[in-house]
Formats: structure tokens, sequence, C-alpha cells
């Protein structure tokens, strides 16, 4: 058990000690296919894979304690071995933040340089910096042994987001993207003018497991229906905007959304939770326009990878 | 749709709740936002995109036919980007921290104090009027899903322009404010964080609003229950708030070094 008064802090501002950062999590995994393994605490999920030496981690999971039940997991499927490479796949810390305690040993860890920007400038508490970067759209990598490839596809939530592609394992993993269900709560950080042109053109790649950031992976039919739901939502939130649902009143919006949608996608996982919320933040995506740079005119549709 | 005399040839137009302002000059009328509402519109002279967002400059292109268009560089990069029927880039841009101009023989401060809402989000101080013009900040607690706003800046640059030897803070929505409540505008947003952040140290299910909302407006109620909508706004307020210290912000504007958006070439 850590301790939640010297924990690594993330960004956070208060003078008090985070017992949600300290909590212990359970971390179970499973082989995919090859070299390639999955973790999951239950909601969080990752990918980390045998190297002829060591291992390569993506993603650091949640917490500093998270992440060290991902270490634990790790050394349980391959004692003896070290983590020498960490893989970020973007740059938020509830899924990238606590190398230094996932693997204070590794040698190198790799980012996109969009992402590597906003870390670097961050300065976040147990987000260790990366120590290579790559650029464009497309890089292989070949690291003890193990071969994969990283895609950016253009801007789809958070910075620098890329997806790792396993050929051998007919395997993609993307974090943050394409989650099973409804999306997770006011879509946090998507860029929402260019996400659905460019996850689509993941659909190009050979590969017929996705492995999502969050709970279970998808075929290439799950993949496509969820993209189709974010559609939906659009859509949904320009009726609503219509008909003068105030954007800003979530509690209308939530109302409105179970009366409109429930009979259509009421049995969605999570509907419950978050119907209400994403079609709040696509209403005002409509009204605002989009949220920055990342939100304005990145679409790439028809663009081969 | 309102419109109200501020001062001298100074004027504010309201809709249920989006507010721009015009100033009569010399040779036309400098508009910041929009002129909607108004029964005679002047002849417009220079229109300031003070934000990129839709709701507030999405038709400056249109009023702009003719007259100059202003806008921060950061905005007019997004607003280009966008490509958006109603915006194109700007006639004249303002770079960095702001500049000092007279726009058909008004006296005008633009500044540019840091990420607030939006990108390239233009303060319109009047020195001579001593009014200042302000999208983000409210006087009620009505901020919804605070959209694009960035939260590791906002309130600093917030105080740092209630600072300002003004009457009168025009915001972008609302009532008119004061000094005094856009102080208090940076309290609520700055108690909002401390006590999102609580919840998340005392284990509060941060993706539930059903726990969320009795936990912050408990905290905050005694201090800013008096606010318009905060009970209505404070529960989703705070799920915002607290996805801000789970996933560290949101782009280059919420590090400690927001300027390297200047050097980012896209």
């Amino acid at each position: 058990m850590i301790d939640p008064a010297t924990c690594h802090r993330g960004i956070f501002e208060i003078d008090a000690p985070l017992p949600g950062y300290a909590f212990p999590t359970t971390v179970s995994y499973r082989p995919v296919s090859g070299r390639l393994w999955t973790a999951s605490d239950g909601i969080y999920r990752t990918v980390f894979l045998e190297g002829d030496e060591g291992v390569i981690a993506f993603d650091t999971f949640w917490s500093p304690a998270a992440a060290g039940s991902y270490r634990t997991a790790i050394e349980r499927v391959f004692p003896g071995r070290e983590i020498h490479t960490v893989i970020y796949s973007h740059e938020h810390l509830d899924h990238c933040g606590f190398a230094s305690d996932l693997a204070p040993e590794a040698s190198r860890i790799i980012a996109h340089e969009e992402a590597a920007r906003v870390i670097s400038a961050r300065g976040s508490d147990g987000q260790a910096v990366p120590s290579e970067t790559w650029s464009g759209e497309r890089r292989s990598f070949s690291i003890d042994g193990a071969e994969f490839e990283l895609i950016n596809p253009g801007a789809t939530h958070g910075n620098g987001n890329v997806a790792a592609w396993f050929p051998d394992a007919g395997a993609l993993f993307m974090v943050d993207t394409v989650i099973p269900g409804v999306a997770y709560t006011f879509i946090p950080d998507w860029h929402l003018d260019s996400y659905l042109p460019n996850m689509r053109r993941l659909e190009a790649l050979e590969w017929e497991s996705f492995i999502p950031g969050h709970f279970w992976p998808l075929d290439r039919e799950g993949f496509s229906d969820n993209l189709a739901y974010y559609e939906r939502i659009s859509e949904a939130a320009r009726e609503a905007l219509a008909e003068g649902v105030d954007p800003d009143d979530y509690g209308a919006i939530d109302r409105w959304s179970r009366e409109r949608l429930g009979a259509e996608l009421g049995r969605m996982f999570r509907f419950q939770e978050y119907i209400g919320m994403n079609v709040m933040r696509y209403m005002l995506h409509h009204v605002t326009g989009g949220w920055g740079l990342e939100d304005a005119g990145g679409a790439r549709a028809g663009e081969p990878l | 749709m309102s419109v109200e005399q501020l001062g001298d040839g100074v004027y504010t137009a309201s809709d249920r709740d989006h507010r721009s302002m015009f100033v009569l000059g010399d040779d036309g009328a400098v508009v910041l936002g929009g002129l909607g509402g108004v029964e005679q519109p002047p002849q417009v002279a220079a229109v300031i995109a003070t934000i990129d967002h839709l709701d507030h400059s999405g038709a400056v292109a249109e009023l702009a036919d003719g007259a100059e268009l202003v806008a921060h560089e950061l905005c007019s990069r997004v607003m280009e980007r966008r490509g958006a029927r109603g915006q194109r880039p700007a006639d004249r841009l303002i770079r960095g921290e702001g500049e000092e101009l007279t726009l058909a023989g008004v006296r005008l401060r633009l500044l540019y104090p840091g990420p607030t809402q939006g990108t390239g989000n233009l303060a319109v101080h009047l020195p001579d009027h001593r009014v200042l013009f302000l999208v983000g900040p409210r006087a009620d607690a009505r901020y919804g899903l605070l959209p694009d706003f960035h939260l590791r800046h906002v309130t600093r640059c917030w105080r740092e322009l209630a600072a300002l030897d003004v009457d009168v803070v025009v915001p972008g929505r609302g009532a008119l404010m004061d000094r005094e409540q856009l102080i208090r505008a940076a309290d609520y947003i700055d108690a909002l964080k401390r006590a999102a952040q609580e919840a998340f140290a005392e284990g509060v299910p941060i993706w539930v609003i059903q726990a969320m909302e009795p936990f912050v407006a408990d905290r905050l109620r005694d201090r800013f229950g008096d606010l318009e909508g905060f009970d209505r706004h404070v529960g989703i307020g705070a799920i915002r708030v607290v996805h801000h210290y789970l996933m560290g912000g949101w782009g280059m504007e919420d590090t400690a070094q927001p300027e390297a958006l200047f050097d980012v070439s896209h």
C-alpha cells in the first residue's frame, strides 16, 4: 500500500492526502495472441508485449496504485523481466500519468510528438517525460523482438493519440476513442469535428479485434456500430437544439434524451448514466463550433493511411 | 433582444442570455461580437471577434463585410481552420498579450491575459469609458458544462483583469457585472475546483453526478448558494472540473506553458 500523503499527485493542487490515488486495484490479464497480452482492472484496459529479454508496456493505468498493480500483473506473467519500454497512447494522466510508478527503470518512454509536447509543458507529478518521440501518421517499431506499428489517424481525443497495430495478432489497440456502450460522461477532450472521419480511417487496416482503453474488446462490427452511435447523438443534439432545449441545462437535456432516445438506445451499456451528458456535449459542440485548434478542420476523411 | 446604453456612445445588446457590445466612433461603430436586435444598425467600421466560438462570433464575416475584422492571432487561426460560414480570418491580428489601438476614433485596449475560454479570447478595455468586455465570467452560476474553459489559468486571468480601473464589466453572457462580481466569479470557479478535488480525495465516485452534485453543493452552498442557477448547474460543473484533474487538463492551454500555443505550427 502506498502512502496517500506522499504518492505522486498528478496535477492535484489541494494540500491533502489522496487516498483515491493510493487505493490498490486488482489488475487481471490474459494473452491475446503471440507476444501480445491485455490487462484490465475492470474499467481501464491496456496491452503489453513480451520481448526477447524484457517487456514493452503500453500506458500506465490511472493512478500510482493502479500503475503498481499493473506492474505486479506483468511481473506475474513474466517474472524477472524488466519493463524497459513504456509507450504512451496519448497524454492524459488517467492512462499515461504514472510511468514513474509503473517502471522507474524504463530506459525508453515513447510518445507521439504532439502528446510529448503537452506532457513536457504540463509538468505533472509522476508522469515521466518521453525519451523518444515520433511524428507523422505511421511508424513501425521493432523492439526487443516485438514488432508493431503506431498510427496517428489525426485528431480524435486528447493530443497525439495513436493506435497500436499488431498485424500478427490481428489486433488494434486505441484508447478513449471507441469504447463499448455510450460515450463516457461528457465525452471529455474528444475532438468531435474530426473524430468520426479520422477513426474510420482505421477500418482500412487488417484486424479482427479492437482493444479499447476501457472495458472489453470489440470486433469490427462492434467498432463500426460504436462510431454510428456518435453520429446518432450528434443528430439528436441538433434535434434538441431545434426544439429549444437549453444546451447549458443538464437536467432538461437528460430528461429530453431519456424520453426521445430511450426506446431506440436505452439498452446500450451505460445509457442511464451518460446519455444526457453525451447529448449535452454534442449540443455545445454544435453551438460553439468546436473547442480549440485540435477541433477545427482536422478531418482527414478518405485520406488513405 | 434589448439594447442598453452604458455611457457616451457605448451600448450593450443582449437576448435572453448572450450579450454583445458596440461603441459609436467617428466614422462608424466598433462592434464586439454582433449587432442583433439593434433597430437602426449604425454603419460598422470594425468588428472585433473576441472569441472563436460561433455563438459569439459566428456572423462576424457578414457583419464585417466592408469593415475591418479584428481578432487575436490564435482566434483567427481557429476561425480560418474551421471554415465556418460566417467566419473568416481576421484583417488585423492582435498578437501576443495584446495591444492598444484606435478604431474609428475609439481608444481600445485589446488584452490577451492567457487561456480563459475558447481560443484567443480577448478582453476589450475602454479606458475612456471605464468599461471592460469579456466573454467567460458570469454574474450567476449558470456555467453548464463550462464549455472550452481552460481551468488551469482562467481564474488567474480574470483576477488580473479585475484589477483594471473600470466601473462596468460587460460579460459575454448574463447580467452586467462590476469588478467585485468578476472577482466573485473567479472565487466560485476556484471553490468548484477545490471541492471537486476534495471529492476525489474522499472517494466520491467522480463519474456519478448523483454522488458528485450533493457533495460539491454542500461544500459551496454557504458561499455561493445565492447565485442564480447554483443548484441546477453545480453538479454538471463539478463533473467537468474533476475530470480536469483526473485527465491532466486539455491541450497546451491547460499546461504550465500556454505561450507555446504561439509556436505550434499547423
